[in-house]
């Protein structure tokens, strides 16, 4: 695929050895580049496949998976996040789906998505410390440990 | 909430669930003003799991995702794995895993069909539907010696070979399944309750779909026709990252896509009903490459000792209920870095709300049993 | 009925009883044999159900309790009996006792007013027919405080669906009901099985003039009785299990109890109206034909009378296990439009008919 259209949102392409191609984009410029990639003719990402987030321990990464249905080709959008400061703008205005992805992130890995409204442990019990998915997670909970006593 | 407001909680233990969800619904009389799906009653951490184990200790867990259709999890994680490690795989493995997949594919259409029927007030077809998928689970019990989780796939091959007796057993069973399939649509697709019922009930439009990524035959229901095992797309542009089209040797078969129009609940019955009739071809087919060819299935390679290098892939495969993703990230050592499961319930929740807004609450039962969302694949 | 009489009161004098006990309790004894056979009719019939539900769907049924699974439901009913008996907090405690009772007394009394034989029936008025939509309605009341009653939201939900249904289904069921009263112009019950008599064997029954009234009926029947595919008020894939979902042990044993006896009931009804309740279909009785012995044939007359009006009950109830088998179940406002689009109108034209048709040919 053409991606040098994409130069206008700071884009840097990656491809290593035994992984797929990555999209890898500043935070700030996510949203602009998602609706591009969606609502231009030539890409026409029109399903958000799923969000991939991952704690690489210095930093996370999250990965957009993009599928297009009439072209039938992928595109995977990489953003690195800081750990101290786990924030990002939300994309559940360009694919609602994004919803409960997002949810999960939160969940899983107390990534917080700036602009959604309702973002809410979704497996995780209610007052449940901690993330379970950030590789330095300790189990804490009581409610966990009935077996050991 | 308004007053003349009944807020109704059906689940998590409920007749019609299936599975542990929670619904919490808003009535006024029998129409459903607000719905809001509580999740992760079945939260299991099996992308945490991953990260304690090795590649080998992880496998025989993957079947338990979506534990209707083992084998899809199954083969999801195996093709990561054997895309990173670039293991290959042999001609007749392949074969094979089309095969079980899509016997597996055909089970689980029967349980949805007979489970949505029950939810919908009819209680013979369960019974009749569950007397087929017994045959199939016996002949999964016959070769992998489980009937749910087989734990069949290895990296790189299979754990056995298929003897020609099972294949004969499968082949008398693909000779009796079409008049069975016909039975179900004559007492079933033209019945005027059930029609009623569905047709225009829970109507999904081709945008709605795509914006909450609803996949499998929920989407093709729409008439979209998408199918991840096919690599003859519509307008397929065939360049180095499309998104793993035509997986195993689909390419190699003949087979059609069925796909309807409307999307409503009554088009996503028919889809399936199709679906299980092309699952009869191509096992058929199946059967007849390995009826005449042979071929080493087992994997050369030491299965405990797998070390994969540094790498990520997503492998994308199409389950009974939508695409399942399955990433792996390895940094190298013996256990996976990350795994990170996509399934198709999962949306298929979420878009719930949406749908049933200003239903009649028994129109509830048409449209989640349609939908087919089996819950530990939500949860996970 | 006097011979049974002298019989009893024989009977009583071997023991040394005076007659005014025979006198006094004569009449009570047709009604402990009628309770007493309505529920061992409900057990069969539960049996029956599930054995029939089992047929259809390829399994075996209730097979582990006696020969032929025959003392399951005895089994289960001993089970429920012994059950502990729960009144939810916050649930109305009068009410909530009082339903169970509400919805199975009713039943009980209208079981009397059936003709079982030409002779035999205990409660006979001019206005039988009428009582009996009129009493078989109350245990709609019954329902409706159940589900009042038992503070459950889903029972609620059944309660009113299930009001809604009797009201709808009620109506085009009296209309079928006036056009058979037009036919053998009377409301007693047993004049109307006698209307039905005529010199070819069962071509008097009103099935025939009346048979778009009999389909009606039977639809109507199936939903007033809340059974499948009209079974919204316990749709267990919505409702949980509907206004009983809070009930358990005999409090439930008796909304189940009042259930299939009504079931029972109304297909006896439905054999009276439609079917010429107890008439032997061969236009003479068997036992008049082949036994010699007066006094012994005119007994077994009743019995047989009795067994005809079972058999053709039973083959309506095994159509209603048919339909249950088949179909998906109805959606409420389906139900409603269904009711009073489709089966209040050809009620009319059924009783339009039967008038012109009783006008015309009847009375030549």
């Amino acid at each position: 695929m053409n991606f040098e259209v994409l130069d206008k949102f700071n884009v840097e392409i990656i491809k290593k050895e035994n992984s797929f191609e990555k999209i890898r984009v500043e935070s700030s410029n996510l949203c602009d580049l998602l609706n591009f990639l969606k609502n231009s003719a030539e890409f026409n990402f029109d399903r958000l496949n799923t969000i991939i987030a991952i704690d690489l321990v210095d930093n996370f990464e999250l990965i957009y998976d993009l599928h297009s249905i009439n072209t039938s080709q992928y595109a995977r959008i990489s953003v690195i996040i800081d750990r101290n400061s786990p924030k990002i703008p939300s994309i559940i205005e360009i694919f609602k789906s994004a919803y409960y992805d997002e949810c999960e992130i939160f969940d899983l890995f107390g990534i917080e998505f700036t602009n959604n409204q309702n973002l809410k442990r979704l497996f995780m019990p209610k007052g449940w410390v901690g993330y379970p998915l950030r590789k330095d997670y300790k189990q804490t909970d009581e409610r966990l440990s009935w077996n050991e006593k | 909430m308004t007053k003349n407001r009944l807020k109704i909680n059906i689940g998590p233990q409920h007749p019609s669930t299936h599975g542990v969800l929670r619904l919490v619904l808003e009535l006024e009389g029998e129409i459903i003003k607000s719905c809001e799906p509580v999740i992760g009653y079945l939260h299991r951490g099996m992308e945490k799991m991953a990260e304690n184990r090795t590649y080998l200790q992880y496998l025989p867990i993957v079947d338990r995702i979506d534990y209707l259709s083992g084998f899809f999890n199954s083969f999801a994680y195996c093709n990561a794995v054997e895309n990173l490690a670039q293991i290959e795989v042999s001609k007749r493995s392949q074969y094979i895993r089309v095969l079980t997949m899509e016997m597996n594919r055909l089970s689980s259409h029967l349980l949805w069909l007979g489970t949505f029927l029950l939810d919908m007030g009819a209680t013979s077809p369960l019974f009749y539907t569950f007397r087929d998928r017994e045959v199939i689970l016996s002949l999964f019990e016959e070769l992998t010696g489980q009937r749910l989780m087989y734990n069949y796939y290895t990296f790189g091959g299979l754990r056995h070979d298929v003897s020609d007796d099972w294949l004969d057993k499968v082949g008398d069973f693909v000779k009796i399944m079409p008049k069975k399939i016909q039975d179900y649509e004559d007492i079933i697709t033209n019945n005027p309750i059930f029609t009623t019922r569905t047709k225009n009930i829970g109507v999904l439009s081709k945008n709605s779909t795509l914006q909450y990524s609803i996949t499998g035959p929920n989407l093709r229901a729409t008439g979209i026709r998408v199918d991840y095992r096919n690599s003859k797309q519509e307008t397929g542009n065939k360049e180095h990252n499309s998104h793993g089209l035509g997986y195993l040797v689909y390419p190699e078969l003949d087979f059609e896509i069925p796909t309807a129009k409307t999307g409503d609940s009554f088009d996503r019955y028919k889809v399936r009903v199709e679906e299980m009739k092309v699952c009869l071809k191509l096992i058929s087919q199946c059967i007849d490459w390995l009826k005449s060819n042979t071929g080493e299935i087992i994997s050369p390679i030491k299965q405990h000792l797998l070390k994969v290098p540094e790498g990520e892939f997503i492998s994308n495969v199409e389950a009974p209920r939508g695409v399942c993703s399955c990433y792996v990230k390895s940094d190298g050592s013996g256990n996976p870095y990350r795994v990170k499961w996509r399934t198709g319930s999962f949306y298929a929740v979420q878009i719930l709300p949406k749908l049933l807004e200003n239903t009649f609450y028994p129109d509830l039962m048409a449209i989640f049993g349609s939908l087919d969302v089996i819950l530990p694949e939500v949860d996970r | 009925m006097e011979y049974l009489y002298f019989l009893y009161i024989d009977f009583l004098h071997k023991y040394n009883l005076p007659e005014f006990i025979g006198m006094a309790t004569f009449p009570l004894l047709p009604f402990c044999m009628v309770a007493a056979a309505l529920i061992l009719v409900v057990l069969f019939l539960v049996l029956m159900e599930r054995k029939v539900l089992a047929f259809f769907t390829q399994r075996k049924g209730p097979n582990r309790v006696g020969p032929w699974g025959l003392f399951q439901t005895i089994a289960d009913a001993i089970k429920l009996l012994c059950k502990e008996n729960i009144t939810p907090t916050g649930a109305e405690k009068f009410m909530f006792n009082l339903a169970p009772l509400l919805a199975f007394v009713p039943v009980m009394v209208v079981w009397g007013l059936i003709p079982f034989s030409s002779e035999f029936d205990f409660m006979s008025y001019s206005v039988s027919a009428l009582l009996f939509m009129t009493i078989a309605s109350i245990p709609t009341l019954g329902i409706l405080l159940a589900g009042y009653a038992s503070n459950n939201k889903y029972s609620l939900i059944g309660s009113f669906r299930s009001v809604a249904q009797a009201i709808s289904y009620e109506l085009p069921l009296v209309f079928v009901l006036v056009s058979i009263v037009v036919l053998a112009s009377s409301l007693n019950l047993r004049q109307i099985v006698l209307a039905q008599i005529s010199v070819y064997p069962f071509c008097g029954w009103f099935i025939f003039p009346a048979f778009l009234g009999f389909l009606i009926f039977f639809i109507c029947a199936t939903a007033e009785l809340n059974r499948c595919p009209f079974d919204l008020p316990e749709a267990e894939s919505e409702l949980v299990s509907g206004y009983n979902t809070e009930y358990s042990g005999m409090k439930f044993a008796f909304f189940f109890l009042a259930e299939y006896a009504m079931m029972f009931i109304m297909c006896a009804f439905m054999a009276t109206l439609f079917l010429g309740g107890f008439l032997s279909p061969f236009g003479f009785y068997l036992s008049e034909r082949f036994i010699h012995n007066d006094l012994l044939a005119q007994v077994l007359v009743y019995f047989e009378q009795v067994f005809w009006l079972f058999l053709k009950t039973f083959f309506l109830i095994f159509c209603m296990m048919l339909v249950r088998a088949t179909l998906p179940r109805l959606k409420s406002n389906q139900l409603m439009g269904f009711a009073w689009k489709v089966l209040l109108p050809l009620s009319f034209l059924n009783l339009f008919f039967i008038c012109c048709y009783k006008y015309f040919i009847y009375a030549k």
